[in-house]
């Protein structure tokens, strides 16, 4: 076992999971200030990388010109701070989708996600907090990192565990066989290609992912944008998915926004819906900007309910333009209509008033969320596990690119990455095994 | 009695460079029954090959003499998985195998500092935990300060014909049979490994005209940069088992030590006897056999690839069955020899013994197979033999640093079931560890160390900046637009081709020069990947954990504490390495460690 590099910038989500009203994400180390200045965008356009310590900095998290979310950014710097290194605190107005959107923007500039307990690693091997403290906070962070060893042992589910031991074990017959060929030259190993293989374990890996929205949203639930023009009737839907007639009211508070959230079950997936209902509705807009302002708001939606009154006219509807995949168009109020052919095939019909196709609707919802997968198909449920192939995949892609001795290097990367999550670190003495008993090698 | 600083027992690998070594700081004592035996290569006459030349390399780099007599005695020198990329590329070299013994022992001969003292050790001379010397089995006594064993396989040498056995270190040599007894009674723990030889055949009895020849590099490559004129005058060819040579083991397996049940110690998965492979992978109708020359003027070749503990008159006959020794006489047997090593589990990276002060242990006696990881082991016990002497240090070499380091770092945190070669797979920093740059990695520690001189460091550091140079130059160059380094980290490109756009270096770059500014720049995303990676982790590498009590470690797993103590592992680094010690036992430590 081994303890994390020390050296290097990390990044977690640093408030409960959960759906809170701020959200915090934190970044520690010498990056932290660069990898903000990269996602973070200052409403009085400060050089976020140049920040004193000590400042609040309201401004926007953005993904190149996206905008992701409001937030505000406080600024620590070395040593005064948790870690003694520099940390930039993130806050969002929470969300999980939004913070892991945030988390995972940190990543891909740079930083590493952070182990259990790595923060207060850091601020004890610094010298930050005193032996008393360290041992009682080491203890509990050993206490979760062992629970989370034994979830990680025990916890992986049957299929998952199979999964990720059929990928190790390809990767190190591919690893095997070229070191085979390093170490055993003109000992009879066939001088072949041997990586084509990793292939068909990159679709393996590809198919494991495409289960980590379906896994994660089982877990902490998905979050259902619906959008539409006023009156088309928002609300009564919100009210009809949720089962019973209630007011809607859970304002969040100390938010900026106007929209409304409650939790759903929807046929067993839990949801977070957002109603765009109070945004806008008073302001006379014409019906195209109303989609675009929508779109705005949902983009951060895991699916988004695009809602009409069936009477409309939606030839200018721009179907394309959707991704199909994240997006449900219905027409609501059938009930007031007399031929309902005319409407595109893509149209998911429903009359609310008459409870008539939600059914149809709330399975639509689940297949679009979830897709086919029962529940013991969530195998990817964390950002780690998720964050983790990630990985090993673009080890592996990188490995099909270059020459042979790197390749290694990064099939021997992709292995310690998979390590982390199977607890079979014995990488070196597995690819032995595998080639003493392939190939005849050994003068 | 003759009273020395250090006494190096045995003239193999590890004892001629654990000798010259303790000779620039000690006076030495070499201890060995025969000196005609020094520097013998009793496997094949080659030097180098994957992992090892890599170590030799480091050893020349380091003040080493491995490289230097390889070089000077090379008949036949081949690049390596030379298109597989330079992390792996490495070089190996056949040898005459009478000139390299000739060559070691005039080399032994001429450093003033070390006495050859023709004798048996019959037991080692301690006195309160410490070493004091050795008892000869002829009743002198030598005294010394420290000595280091580099025995091979000598310690208790039992040799296999088929099912006939004697005692001896290998073929027509006498054991060391009474030293296993001692390292008992000090306190260590023995058990015994197995190892073979294939059969030497008579040159004159092969028909070349029916093996593939394998042509030597021309020119020919080296390891200190001084190649001798015969340094590609002999080719080596390549042969291989047939239906026949299968048949005739497959039913005489009954014959074999091995196989008939007397032999049940554990020989190497990497030197498999012809009899093991057969048996091993039924579905394979031919094996590849190397047939090496001992020289260029020599009396037999050697058949590597076809160890064997079955009887001779089985091998005479089955020799017979591979083309090209349809006519073939053995001139010496294969045999298998069994002995005793010390687990090395019982050793320092220092290559002291946790048990005896002042004890050192280098080669086959720890476990390893390999005339290079024994010379390498050797140089780092002899070194410290002289410091433990001098009351200096001792020092070793981290494996994030070179082959050299995982070599030691290997050996003593898991112990090993089966005799140990070093590979390139073993070593996770493959790509920082080249052959290419081992001057560059160690030539400072080297210097520090007093086993370099001044000059040969400056001469190093003096390249390096002209690598440098270059490297900068290129990343400051620009072709049609683009950058030189850019240009040349496509995969059709060379320096010389790049060169050939920007114009050449004012500066003078030897060939090697020229390679490494190519292997800097085309890696250069790897390398540095490599390098942070290594960084990242050496805070935990130099938190040393000498001297530390783990009784009074609190909150330790019984399973990690019992690891510790039986290893006591230099760093925490090193500790984290060990299997069965968690991370919660490493956070213990660690708040132990800053309570202390």
């Amino acid at each position: 076992m081994s303890l994390p590099p020390t050296n290097d910038t990390i990044s977690a989500i640093a408030t409960a999971s959960g759906i809170a009203a701020v959200g915090i994400i934190r970044i520690s180390g010498n990056q932290s200030f660069e990898i903000a200045a990269k996602i973070f965008k200052s409403k009085k356009n400060k050089d976020i990388s140049k920040l004193k310590a000590g400042q609040a900095i309201y401004g926007q998290v953005v993904d190149a010109d996206e905008l992701i979310d409001e937030a505000i950014l406080l600024s620590f710097r070395a040593p005064n701070s948790y870690t003694t290194e520099d940390i930039i605190e993130i806050q969002t107005h929470g969300g999980p989708a939004i913070l892991k959107k945030v988390l995972e923007l940190t990543i891909s500039h740079g930083a590493r996600l952070a182990q259990a307990g790595e923060f207060t690693l850091r601020a004890f091997l610094n010298d930050r907090i005193d032996l008393l403290q360290a041992e009682s906070i080491l203890n509990l962070v050993n206490a979760q990192s062992d629970s989370a060893r034994r979830n990680a042992a025990m916890g992986l589910n049957k299929d998952l565990s199979k999964k990720l031991d059929l990928i190790q074990s390809q990767i190190t017959q591919v690893y095997a066989s070229i070191q085979a060929v390093f170490d055993y030259p003109e000992e009879g190993v066939p001088d072949a290609e041997f990586r084509e293989p990793l292939l068909s374990t990159i679709e393996i890996i590809d198919n494991l992912l495409k289960t980590a929205k379906a896994g994660k949203i089982s877990q902490r639930g998905a979050k259902l944008a619906i959008v539409g023009k006023p009156n088309v009737g928002k609300s009564s839907l919100l009210n009809a998915l949720l089962g019973f007639e209630r007011s809607i009211v859970s304002n969040i508070p100390g938010t900026t926004r106007d929209y409304l959230e409650v939790m759903l079950d929807i046929n067993g997936v839990p949801v977070l819906a957002i109603d765009t209902a109070g945004i806008r509705e008073t302001q006379d807009i014409i019906e195209e900007q109303g989609v675009v302002a929508a779109l705005d708001i949902a983009k951060n939606a895991d699916l988004v309910l695009y809602l009409f009154d069936a009477s409309q006219d939606l030839a200018d509807f721009d179907y394309d333009g959707l991704e199909p995949n994240r997006s449900i168009i219905i027409a609501n109020k059938i009930d007031l209509l007399d031929n309902t052919a005319k409407l595109d095939s893509k149209i998911q019909r429903i009359s609310v008033t008459n409870n008539q196709g939600l059914e149809d609707l709330k399975d639509l919802i689940k297949e679009k969320l979830i897709g086919d997968l029962s529940s013991t198909e969530f195998w990817i449920s964390t950002e780690r596990h998720e964050e983790a192939l990630k990985q090993v995949k673009v080890h592996l892609e990188q490995a099909l690119r270059v020459s042979e001795d790197l390749a290694s290097i990064d099939l021997e990367l992709a292995l310690k990455t998979l390590a982390e999550m199977t607890g079979r670190h014995e990488i070196s003495e597995e690819a032995l095994e595998y080639i003493f008993a392939n190939f005849c090698v050994g003068k | 009695m003759s009273e020395f600083d250090v006494i190096i027992v045995g003239g193999g690998h590890a004892g001629i460079e654990a000798a010259q070594v303790a000779a620039k700081f000690s006076k030495v004592a070499l201890i060995i029954p025969n000196p005609n035996t020094i520097g013998m290569m009793p496997c094949n006459p080659a030097i180098g090959g994957p992992g090892k030349s890599q170590l030799v390399y480091e050893l020349h780099a380091l003040g080493g003499v491995m490289g230097i007599l390889a070089d000077k005695t090379a008949i036949h020198t081949r690049t390596l998985n030379a298109s597989k990329g330079p992390a792996v590329q490495s070089l190996r070299v056949q040898n005459e195998r009478d000139a390299y013994s000739v060559e070691a022992r005039a080399l032994i001969e001429s450093i003033p500092n070390i006495s050859i003292v023709r004798a048996e050790v019959a037991s080692l001379l301690e006195k309160d935990k410490k070493i004091r010397g050795i008892l000869t089995s002829d009743g002198r006594t030598v005294k010394a300060k420290s000595v280091v064993l580099c025995t091979g396989t000598f310690l208790a040498g039992v040799v296999w014909y088929g099912k006939e056995k004697r005692e001896a270190g290998r073929q027509g040599e006498a054991p060391a049979r009474y030293l296993s007894d001692s390292l008992r009674k000090t306190g260590h723990k023995l058990t015994r490994f197995k190892t073979g030889t294939p059969p030497r055949i008579r040159f004159d009895s092969v028909n070349f005209d029916a093996l593939e020849m394998v042509a030597a590099d021309n020119p020919a490559k080296s390891f200190t940069g001084r190649t001798n004129a015969k340094a590609h005058a002999s080719p080596t060819w390549l042969t291989h088992t047939t239906l026949d040579t299968h048949t005739l083991i497959e039913n005489n397996l009954q014959h074999s030590a091995m196989y008939g049940g007397e032999i049940d110690s554990k020989g190497p998965r990497y030197c498999p006897s012809i009899e093991d492979k057969i048996v091993r992978f039924k579905d394979k109708d031919r094996h590849l056999l190397f047939v090496e020359p001992d020289g260029l003027e020599t009396s037999e070749v050697y058949l590597q690839g076809f160890s064997s503990s079955l009887p001779p008159y089985l091998q005479d006959e089955m020799i017979r069955t591979l083309p090209g020794f349809e006519k073939a006489v053995i001139q010496r047997y294969a045999y298998a020899v069994e002995y005793d090593i010390l687990d090395p589990t019982q050793l320092y990276t220092t290559m002291m013994s946790k048990k005896l002060a002042g004890l050192f242990s280098a080669g086959q006696i720890n476990g390893t197979s390999g005339y290079e990881e024994a010379a390498a082991q050797g140089f780092i016990a002899g070194l410290n033999a002289a410091n433990f002497v001098n009351n200096k240090e001792l020092v070793t070499i981290t494996r994030d640093r070179a082959y050299f380091g995982v070599l030691l770092d290997d050996l003593v945190r898991w112990g090993i079931d089966e005799p140990y070669r070093i590979l390139t797979s073993r070593n996770e920093y493959r790509l920082l560890h080249r052959q290419d740059n081992a001057e560059e990695r160690l030539s400072e520690l080297a210097y520090q160390w007093g086993t370099i001189d001044e000059a040969r460091y400056r001469l190093v550091k003096e390249s390096l900046d002209k690598v440098k140079a270059e490297v900068e130059r290129f990343d400051n160059s620009r072709y049609k637009g683009e950058l030189a380094s850019k240009i040349l980290r496509r995969p059709e490109e060379k320096y010389q081709s790049v060169v050939s756009y920007i114009g050449e270096s004012e500066i003078i770059l030897t060939e090697l020069e020229k390679e490494k500014v190519e292997i800097l720049i085309k890696y250069k995303a790897y390398i540095e990947r490599n390098q942070r990676d290594l960084e990242s982790r050496k805070r935990y590498e130099n938190m040393k954990l000498t001297g530390i009590d783990y009784k009074k470690v609190n909150s330790m797993s019984n399973e990690g504490r019992e690891m510790l103590e039986h290893i006591l592992p230099d760093t925490l680094g090193a500790a984290q390495r060990l299997r069965g010690v968690r991370d919660s036992d490493i956070t213990a430590l660690l708040v132990h460690l800053k309570s202390r």
